[in-house]
């Protein structure tokens, strides 16, 4: 009881989003007592890992939901190297009249689950960040979150086809390069299989 | 007993090559992302954070091939265990001034120790993350194969931590190290000799 009322003042002095090296820092030399923390503030269901295993949390506070800036931060402290896809990525870059229901990021990680409301992670292979890289497909970020270009996402999104896009009358197709779309294509066609085999 | 401290060895090695394996990985994905989003900006704090994320990279490959080497007793260990005895009394572990700074900001160059720490580091944060999901999915819902989950990882958590305690060499010798094999790979890279690779995503 000592110790939870000594350890009661934590969870207010961290942002909403949080990691355990966080928590660890306001408990210097107690690093077992950090994890036992987590874990209770876990149970009580004032906090949520972001995506279960990665040790990153979220504050729970009712009648709050989670913003766009914080759930992208809470994103980008469990995943560094994750980037917005799909009609995600038309919709915020202005091509798409169709709004997404869900942010649909790619991870290299193999496990997707996901406690961030409104969001989706799909995996793509280690290649995949190569491919893009080569193609120059990152256009800026969203809130610190990279986002592909539109050609890529485009790409990304027939050559993987398991993320959601807005109806093809919802685009707007001048915007659209049709040089790019193709080097996107090539860049991503041979990584089309390594995603059918995953999904199937 | 003896076959019991080389197992321990053995385990400890093989957890040591995984961590670095994740941390490479995880900064070739990153260094991937970075450089798409920003290195076309052509401004020089994005250049120096893509060169100093190249470096850090290429340590850690050095210190990853010295893992794989003496996990097979490669034979020329001795030979590189004699040249660090040397040369490890004129290496600082320590960049003067502390750690040093990039002028355009906040940008910080780790010492070969340290990155090869935070490597340690950041795969026992891993394996913390997960032992609180099964610990909170037990919570919720006890099952005897869960508990016995939670006990492993616990055990391989307690490995992880004495890894990164006392698994390290001494900062000057392990300085040394990866400074020595990190300019013979990029020699053998000149060469167009094939390199030691561990698992990663770009350069």
């Amino acid at each position: 009881m000592l110790a939870a009322n000594r350890l009661a003042p934590a969870l207010e002095s961290l942002p909403r989003v949080f990691a355990l090296s966080d928590l660890k820092q306001l408990l210097p030399g107690e690093e077992d007592q950090a994890l036992d923390v987590a874990l209770r503030w876990l149970e009580a269901g004032v906090i949520k890992q972001v995506a279960p295993p990665r040790p990153v949390f979220f504050k729970v506070i009712l009648g709050e939901e989670l913003d766009e800036v914080d759930r992208c931060r809470a994103l980008l402290r469990a995943f560094p190297s994750l980037v917005m896809v799909a009609g995600s990525v038309l919709w915020r870059q202005g091509l798409s009249a169709q709004r997404d229901t869900l942010l649909e990021c790619c991870v290299s990680e193999k496990e997707l689950s996901c406690n961030l409301p409104g969001v989706a992670l799909r995996w793509r292979p280690p290649a995949w960040w190569v491919a893009v890289r080569q193609a120059g497909g990152i256009a800026g970020d969203h809130h610190g979150v990279a986002m592909l270009t539109p050609e890529m996402a485009l790409a990304d999104a027939a050559a993987f086809r398991d993320v959601w896009m807005p109806d093809r009358d919802a685009v707007d197709w001048n915007q659209l390069s049709t040089a790019r779309l193709s080097e996107a294509t090539q860049q991503l066609l041979p990584l089309r299989d390594e995603g059918a085999s995953r999904t199937v | 007993m003896a076959s019991q401290s080389e197992t321990d060895r053995w385990r400890q090695q093989e957890l040591a090559l995984t961590a670095v394996e994740h941390r490479l990985q995880a900064l070739g994905e990153y260094l991937a992302v970075y450089r798409a989003s920003y290195a076309s900006s052509g401004e020089g704090r994005h250049y120096a954070r893509v060169r100093m994320l190249r470096q850090d990279i290429g340590r850690l490959r050095a210190w990853w091939w010295y893992l794989h080497a003496t996990r097979r007793g490669a034979s020329w260990l001795p030979l590189l265990h004699r040249l660090v005895d040397l040369l490890a009394m004129f290496v600082s572990p320590v960049r003067r001034g502390g750690r040093r700074r990039h002028s355009s900001g906040m940008l910080r160059h780790l010492t070969s120790h340290s990155l090869i720490e935070r490597a340690y580091a950041a795969l026992e944060e891993d394996m913390q993350g997960q032992l609180l999901t099964v610990r909170l999915a037990q919570y919720q819902r006890p099952t005897d194969s869960r508990s016995r989950e939670i006990s492993l990882l616990q055990h391989q958590l307690e490995e992880v931590a004495a890894l990164r305690r006392c698994g390290l060499p001494e900062p000057r010798r392990l300085t040394a190290i990866c400074h020595i094999l990190y300019r013979v790979m990029t020699v053998r890279q000149w060469l167009g000799l094939q390199l030691p690779l561990a698992n990663q995503v770009d350069r």
